[in-house]
């Protein structure tokens, strides 16, 4: 029988982390709907695992290595059509309520979403944890078990495949 | 100095290019909102908790209508003692032919009837059981009595 207080406090762990987790796999799958279904995946193995969760690491770097997992696994397991699709997709209706989002056209939105999706996995995951969630060069080795010289290459990388995908709205703003 | 994030001459720490694209990068985070998820989690880690309460609940259920039923079909089965005494009296009675009707008869018949629908309902119960014996005997012994007259 599932405790109903590990659930109550798996429940706390989920609120103060699931933005982190969705925002990564967004990024990651460039697809609101594949985004949802795979949070809902890491957060159902993070609980399986939640006994096993020694608080060694936070919950988020521990979270965003199952979610890497998650994504991973899902784009080997031949479900990544949903990849093609994603960027063929109607752009995503633009729901931030900040004033910086005012100013970032839908366009620009899309284009950045679909300029993640042009970067390799491996770089597309350092550069999603780096510079869209702020983590230390420390923390994200911890999730990916990547040397931090490398990471900081796939980011450096990463920045200059954008800057070249997204130069035309550069110049434009 | 160079930029800390590309590397390119800057007179900041962040050149003017890396800070617009940081201050965009931001923008694109904030713009991303997050759905309702956990009814979909806790759909997936709840049901197992519901299935067991359920079953349990269930299994009491059984437990509790089984041991009732029992209670009740062995309450309702009347002891070989009841009906060893009511057989050997109404048999002693039938035997026994009143020479005149005396008016304490019917009396004694209501009371005999009496003590057995109690008996009926509790029939392993002592106190009950005595009472029926005791009123046969007594009509077995009025009858034996004025059939002696």
């Amino acid at each position: 029988m599932t405790d109903p207080w590990r659930v109550e406090r798996f429940r706390l762990l989920f609120e103060n982390e699931q933005a982190v987790v969705y925002r990564f796999l967004h990024a990651m799958t460039g697809s609101a709907e594949t985004a949802k279904e795979l949070a809902q995946e890491t957060f159902y193995r993070a609980f399986k695992a939640f006994g096993a969760f020694e608080e060694r690491s936070t919950a988020s770097t521990w979270l965003c290595g199952i979610a890497r997992n998650v994504a991973l696994n899902h784009f080997r397991s031949g479900r990544q059509f949903g990849r093609v699709f994603d960027v063929d997709a109607a752009p995503e209706p633009a729901s931030g309520h900040g004033p910086e989002t005012l100013l970032l056209s839908r366009e620009l939105r899309d284009a950045i979403r679909i300029s993640l999706l042009a970067l390799d996995e491996e770089k597309r995951i350092a550069f999603t944890l780096k510079v869209l969630e702020q983590k230390s060069y420390e923390e994200i080795a911890a999730i990916t078990g990547s040397a931090i010289a490398k990471l900081k290459t796939d980011v450096h990388r990463a920045r200059l495949q954008l800057r070249a995908a997204l130069a035309k709205y550069r110049e434009d703003s | 100095m160079t930029c800390i994030e590309c590397g390119q001459a800057s007179p900041t720490e962040t050149c003017a290019a890396c800070a617009a694209e940081e201050t965009m990068y931001a923008a694109y985070r904030e713009s991303i909102d997050v759905p309702p998820l956990w009814s979909g989690i806790e759909q997936r880690i709840r049901p197992r908790w519901r299935f067991n309460l359920a079953a349990a609940a269930a299994i009491a259920v059984l437990m509790i209508s089984t041991a009732f039923i029992l209670l009740r079909s062995q309450r309702n089965v009347p002891s070989p003692a009841t009906n060893d005494a009511a057989a050997h009296y109404r048999a002693a009675i039938a035997k026994t032919q009143a020479d005149r009707a005396t008016p304490l008869l019917p009396q004694l018949n209501r009371a005999i009837a009496t003590a057995e629908r109690a008996a009926a309902r509790a029939p392993n119960d002592p106190i009950e059981v005595t009472r029926l014996v005791a009123a046969y005997d007594a009509k077995l012994q009025l009858m034996r009595a004025t059939a002696n007259d």
